[in-house]
């Protein structure tokens, strides 16, 4: 039989905001996200096992009067609810609960985020987009959902890609918005791209990845962040990312691991100042908070460094695995991605929290580096 | 040294924006003599029946553009 990762989940009400570990918080509502003796009351809460979540989206909300209705007794400390797996059934359920209208699946999930509740709904929505079937790979995406949403992160995030499924047609979609369009951030696949279990490879000749992320219709000054996850070990000047368009003030790049182990990352600007390293095979992460700072950091290690950010930004899309040189990909990279993301700024404490969550989103398939 | 699979004007016309394999695209790229290519992953992995004979293309050494 087919395992089935993640089912169903445990949930709690957690006033001490304390996670025990193998569970999440979001606000005071626990989500165990590991096979723990939960009869067994770890953290001294007490359990409910939530609806079965296959083709089914699940909401969850914790019940602070621990008063909620259940077969034994009114002493229930979650409350569920469940809807079929379409988008409109989704929305339709939010509007009931919220009492509000929601213009989409999407902003239904957001409302129910900044209210406190858990919903499946996100990395399910990915799965059925991408298809992915592999048991592992889902435990993966959800958990890397919940923990992104757990560590205030998913909000702080405009695209990301998680790179599974072993093709491209899986691993084109955006987590944040699985949507098989340009203005969802679905990358356009162009050139010589090999997909494996381990992400996405690209030939340093032909090969890039258009996020259709414009920097200047998206972003305003001082908020904004990129990272990457290569599992390639070489020196070499090709971009891990990059866009410019016209003057040199509008350059959004990196290079890793360049001529003299070198890492460079252009945030919006001229100027940069560069990481030594040793190892192309990193997760490398470029943020902004300020319009005169720029953060950068590799595997989790960040540092902050005087950048004035430039008044205008580039506006050609950010190509992954090249630089999209005002319209013509330029500057190919041979190294293998395993996760790339696109936000607003991260501070350097958030920067470490995605760096932890992505390295256990890649432990968990083994494909770490 | 990598080798890429060489292409006409017209030939490089053609693939422009066309699927190679499910959700990739052919991207013909010119080299430093400013011959239009192909990567041989593109050759290799191409399914789409209209254009497998990308498969029968010459190979040439790759010597990249100068910036």
């Amino acid at each position: 039989m087919a395992a089935r990762p993640f089912a169903y989940k445990p949930f709690s009400y957690n006033p001490l905001l304390t996670a025990p570990t193998g569970t999440i918080n979001i606000d005071t509502l626990c989500i165990g996200v590991s096979p723990l003796e939960y009869s067994a009351n770890p953290g001294g809460l007490t359990w409910w096992m939530g609806p079965d979540e296959d083709n089914s989206y699940v909401i969850a909300k914790d019940v602070s009067t621990t008063n909620f209705p259940t077969p034994v007794g009114d002493v229930g400390n979650v409350q569920f609810w469940r809807s079929t797996n379409t988008d409109e059934a989704f929305r339709s359920l939010v509007q009931t609960i919220s009492g509000t209208s929601q213009a989409s699946a999407t902003a239904a999930s957001e409302w129910l985020l900044t209210n406190g509740y858990w919903t499946n709904y996100d990395a399910q929505a990915f799965i059925s987009a991408a298809v992915i079937v592999n048991a592992t790979e889902k435990t993966a995406i959800d958990t890397l959902v919940n923990g992104l949403k757990a560590d205030s992160l998913w909000e702080k995030m405009l695209a990301i890609y998680p790179f599974v499924g072993s093709s491209g047609a899986t691993c084109k979609y955006n987590l944040k918005n699985p949507l098989d369009t340009d203005a969802a951030f679905r990358l356009n696949f162009q050139g010589g791209w090999t997909f494996s279990a381990n992400g996405a490879t690209p030939n340093g000749t032909t090969a890039y990845a258009n996020t259709y992320f414009i920097p200047s219709n998206n972003w305003f000054g001082g908020s904004s962040s990129i990272s990457a996850y290569s599992r390639t070990n070489n020196v070499e000047t090709g971009n891990v990312w990059g866009t410019r368009a016209g003057a040199s003030s509008t350059l959004f790049s990196c290079t890793l691991n360049s001529t003299g182990n070198l890492t460079a990352c252009y945030h919006n600007t001229n100027a940069s100042t560069s990481l030594a390293g040793t190892t192309s095979a990193v997760n490398i992460i470029s943020s902004r908070i300020s319009t005169s700072a720029q953060i950068q950091g590799i595997n989790g290690t960040n540092q902050s460094n005087a950048s004035n950010e430039s008044a205008s930004f580039s506006s050609n899309p950010i190509y992954l695995s090249a630089i999209n040189f005002s319209g013509t990909a330029s500057s190919y990279s041979t190294r293998e991605l395993a996760f790339a993301h696109i936000g607003t700024g991260l501070t350097q404490a958030q920067c470490t929290s995605l760096y932890n969550r992505i390295q256990t989103f890649q432990t968990t398939l083994n494909r770490q580096v | 040294m990598i080798e890429v699979g060489i292409l006409t004007e017209e030939q490089k016309d053609l693939l422009v924006g066309q699927e190679f394999m499910v959700d990739v695209y052919f991207n013909p790229v010119q080299d430093i003599n400013d011959n239009w290519f192909i990567s041989v992953e593109e050759m290799d992995q191409c399914v789409n029946e209209n254009f497998m004979w990308v498969k029968d293309l010459e190979l040439i050494d790759y010597q990249p553009k100068l910036l």
